[in-house]
Formats: C-alpha cells, sequence, structure tokens
C-alpha cells in the first residue's frame, strides 16, 4: 500500500482529520527527537522539545509553505526551539553556577556506548550554529537547500558554516582519541 | 593554509558530490599537499564516526504524549462532515421509520441551540479542582425525542452533563463540560455492539481526543461539548463507561445506548 504524502497529510490535517497529523508525529518523531537529542544531550529535554515542536507545528499548521518538505519545516521549529531552549538553559545554569547532569540515554547498546557517548560530547561542544549544522547534515541529511531554509540563511554562508563546524569537530575527535571503527 | 578551491573539493568529497573529473582532480592534489591531506583524512574519519553512531529510541509514549496535547479540534470545525450531517445522512438510510426523521430534526435543532449556548458562554467559566458529585437521570419514557440516559456531575469545580440518544439503530453521546482546569474523560464501549462513527466538538483549542477500538479519551482544559456518534445495528442496550477524572477526583457512571 502507497504510503499517503507529507502533503496530503497536511491538506486532510487542515480539513480537520487530526489523525493525519498522528501518522506524521509517527512518521518523524525519531528523526526530530534525534534531532534535539544531539542538540540538548538530555533525553527528558529532548522528548520535551520534540513534543512542543509537533504542538507547535499542528497549531501552525496553516502557515506551512508547501513548497517546502514537512520534514524541513518540523526540523526549522525544533532547532529554534532547542536554540531557545539553550539560551534559558545557559542562563538558568549560570544562576545556579552548576550544570545539569544529562539524563541517562536508554537503550544505547554498552560496546558502542562509551564512543557514542565521546561523539556526543564532541558535537556538544561545538558552539550552538556549528552543533546545529552538524546535526542536521550528518544525521538528518538534510541537503543544502533544506539546510538554508531550516536556517534562514543563504546556501552559500551554510556552506561555509558547515566546512568550519567539520572542522572544529575533527579537531574534538582528534583530542579525544575518536576514530572510526571497522 | 589550504586554498579555498581545495577546500571544497575535499567538503564536496565528504559530501560525495564530486563529479568523476572533481574526484580525480582532488587525488592529485591530495599527493602533493600534505596538509590538505591530513585534513581530508581527518574529515574522511569525522564522517565515518558520524554514521556509526546510531539513532537513540525515542520514549514509547511519545506520540501518544503529542497527540494528547495537540489543539484537535483547531480545524475540525471546518469539517464539512460535522454530526449533524451525520445524524441526518445516517437517519436518511433508514427507509423503514419515520420517527427517525422526526428525531432527526430535534437534534440538529437541539444541538444548534447548544452550540449557540455554549458560544455565548465562551471561556468565562471557571474551575474550582476540590468539589465533586453527581447524579443519573434516566428517561427512556420517550425513546425517540428525549434522552435515553442523562447523567450530572460536579467534580472539584467541573459540572458537566452526559447524556445518551438512541433511535432504531443510531445512539449517540453528548458531553458538556464547564471547566477551566484540566479534565480526562474516557468513555469506553463494547465495538462489537456499538461502531463509532463521528465526533463533533465544540471550537475549542485546548482539548485532545484519542480513540482506539471501544475507547473514546478527551482531555480538555476549558468548557466544552462533544457529541460523539455510534452504529447500533444490533439494537442492543451496550452501555457506555464513562469516566471523567479531575485531579485526584473521579466521577464514574454507565450510560444506556437504549435499544432493548
Amino acid at each position: 500500500m502507497t504510503e499517503p504524502e507529507d502533503s496530503s497529510l497536511v491538506s486532510s490535517c487542515l480539513k480537520g482529520n487530526a489523525g493525519a497529523f498522528e501518522i506524521l508525529v509517527e512518521r518523524y518523531q525519531r528523526q526530530i527527537f534525534n534531532a534535539a537529542l544531539r542538540m540538548v544531550k538530555d533525553y527528558d529535554d529532548a522528548r520535551d522539545l520534540t513534543q512542543t515542536a509537533f504542538v507547535k507545528a499542528y497549531e501552525r499548521l496553516e502557515s506551512f509553505d508547501p513548497r517546502h518538505k514537512f520534514f524541513s519545516w518540523i526540523y526549522r521549529i525544533v532547532i529554534n526551539e532547542a536554540i531557545n531552549f539553550l539560551k534559558w538553559r545557559r542562563q538558568h545554569e549560570a544562576l545556579n553556577s552548576g550544570i545539569a547532569e544529562a539524563t541517562e540515554r536508554p537503550d544505547v547498546d554498552i560496546e558502542n556506548g562509551e564512543r557514542t557517548e565521546m561523539v556526543q560530547e564532541a558535537i556538544y561542544q561545538l558552539r550552538v550554529e556549528q552543533r546545529v549544522l552538524i546535526v542536521l547534515r550528518h544525521f538528518a541529511e538534510l541537503s543544502y537547500r533544506e539546510l538554508a531554509y531550516v536556517l534562514e540563511v543563504p546556501e552559500k554562508t551554510v556552506k561555509s558554516r558547515l566546512y568550519a563546524a567539520r572542522q572544529a569537530l575533527c579537531v574534538l575527535l582528534e583530542e579525544k582519541g575518536v576514530t572510526a571503527s571497522d | 593554509m589550504i586554498e579555498e578551491e581545495l577546500l571544497v573539493l575535499i567538503n564536496k568529497d565528504i559530501d560525495g558530490d564530486n563529479t568523476p573529473a572533481e574526484s580525480a582532480q582532488l587525488r592529485d592534489r591530495l599527493e602533493s599537499n600534505e596538509e590538505a591531506r591530513k585534513y581530508h583524512q581527518d574529515l574522511v574519519n569525522m564522517s565515518h564516526v558520524l554514521k556509526q553512531v546510531e539513532d537513540v529510541d525515542p520514549p514509547a509514549r511519545l506520540r501518544h504524549d503529542i497527540m494528547r496535547e495537540i489543539p484537535a479540534a483547531k480545524y475540525r470545525s471546518r469539517e464539512s462532515e460535522g454530526f449533524v450531517a451525520t445524524i441526518v445522512t445516517a437517519f436518511r438510510s433508514l427507509r423503514t421509520v419515520r420517527p427517525a426523521y422526526a428525531f432527526s430534526a430535534g437534534m440538529a435543532a437541539g444541538i444548534a441551540v447548544l452550540m449557540v449556548v455554549l458560544g455565548s458562554l465562551g471561556d468565562t467559566e471557571s474551575l474550582r479542582p476540590s468539589q465533586v458529585s453527581g447524579t443519573i437521570v434516566e428517561d427512556r419514557a420517550a425513546p425517540v425525542t428525549s434522552p435515553t440516559d442523562r447523567e450530572e456531575f460536579d467534580l472539584n469545580g467541573v459540572s458537566g452533563t452526559l447524556e445518551t440518544w438512541s433511535s432504531v439503530d443510531l445512539s449517540a453521546a453528548n458531553l458538556k463540560i464547564t471547566a477551566d482546569g484540566a479534565v480526562a474523560v474516557s468513555i469506553e464501549f463494547d465495538d462489537a455492539a456499538l461502531a463509532f462513527t463521528g465526533l463533533e466538538i465544540s471550537d475549542e483549542p485546548s482539548v485532545s481526543v484519542d480513540t482506539d477500538p471501544g475507547l473514546i479519551e478527551i482531555v480538555t482544559r476549558a468548557s466544552g461539548s462533544w457529541i460523539m456518534s455510534f452504529d447500533n445495528h444490533a439494537g442492543v442496550d451496550s452501555p457506555l463507561e464513562v469516566s471523567v477524572r479531575t485531579g485526584s477526583a473521579i466521577f464514574e457512571c454507565r450510560l444506556s445506548t437504549g435499544g432493548d
């Protein structure tokens, strides 16, 4: 059976079929949750951000521009939410002069867990604007055009920023001695 | 210092965007440039490392939690297939029972009045979570023009009514709540006897509705009304088991849906 297109589901939702939105949630919750997790490095915060992003997407569905892909749009929402959250958390942590411990993530393979954690740590040490690019390009696999839409900057800017982000991440991975396994 | 053009070629290689000619050019230039070679190797390593990082499973209830939070009624008021239309359509298919038309007209008029009344109420009613009581008023004397069953509840300041209506092989439940705090309502029914066919919701932004076979769950944070319709082809009295919760207070009841 052919799965309904995102655009059809959005149209159906705007006609009052909330079930159509549930299909979109099912389709993209994993990607959006993981993008949020890589941005904020906390399981519970990532869950909350994912939930907020989808609820906001539903509330603003009328403003969705069908010339873009739904998943680009929802990425845009969750990334903006994550950036705002990180600003808030930085202020909050400064006020409390302590850094919240990242929540333990369930279901992480023990053997790969340590390396995954080091990679995540390296990503988290990037500046937020660099982290976004690594997450969206290398994990979400967005095209440069989609990145430009999500980040609201020209493609040329995306490329130069991504190149710098990659270089910064290479340095961090090298410092941690993280290399690709066989 | 790696020149810009070479930097672009290296990054395009990581993206898999180089043409065969560009790939050949990159190989040649890397051979003679140690710094660029190391940079390229670092990026290849980084790319492989990132590919080996596995996704984390999201919380099992994430989708459910999202759907509970969305204002499901936001776009529903535009749907032309409202409850009245559903009722009329259903009754038009009944050739044998003329009273059904009377019920249909009465129901439509009643709903129209209900919508006007609810619209005039707006969001001004308030919830004070600490009082609960409930009464059941059963009226089966007039099966077509009166409710089959009816309940009233006043639960921690959340008040409301539940009514069921029935005619031939169609049943409907009308839930009205006055509240400005969180209220959760679950309606369980035997889906072998009752086939849920439609839901009409007053235009409230703070409501979510989940439907599963044999279960309708409504969570609202404001006053509203919900009209649920069911096909009851067997014509049996298959009850609705209703639970209304606010805070720690629970009101439970059973509503008849008519039939034999």
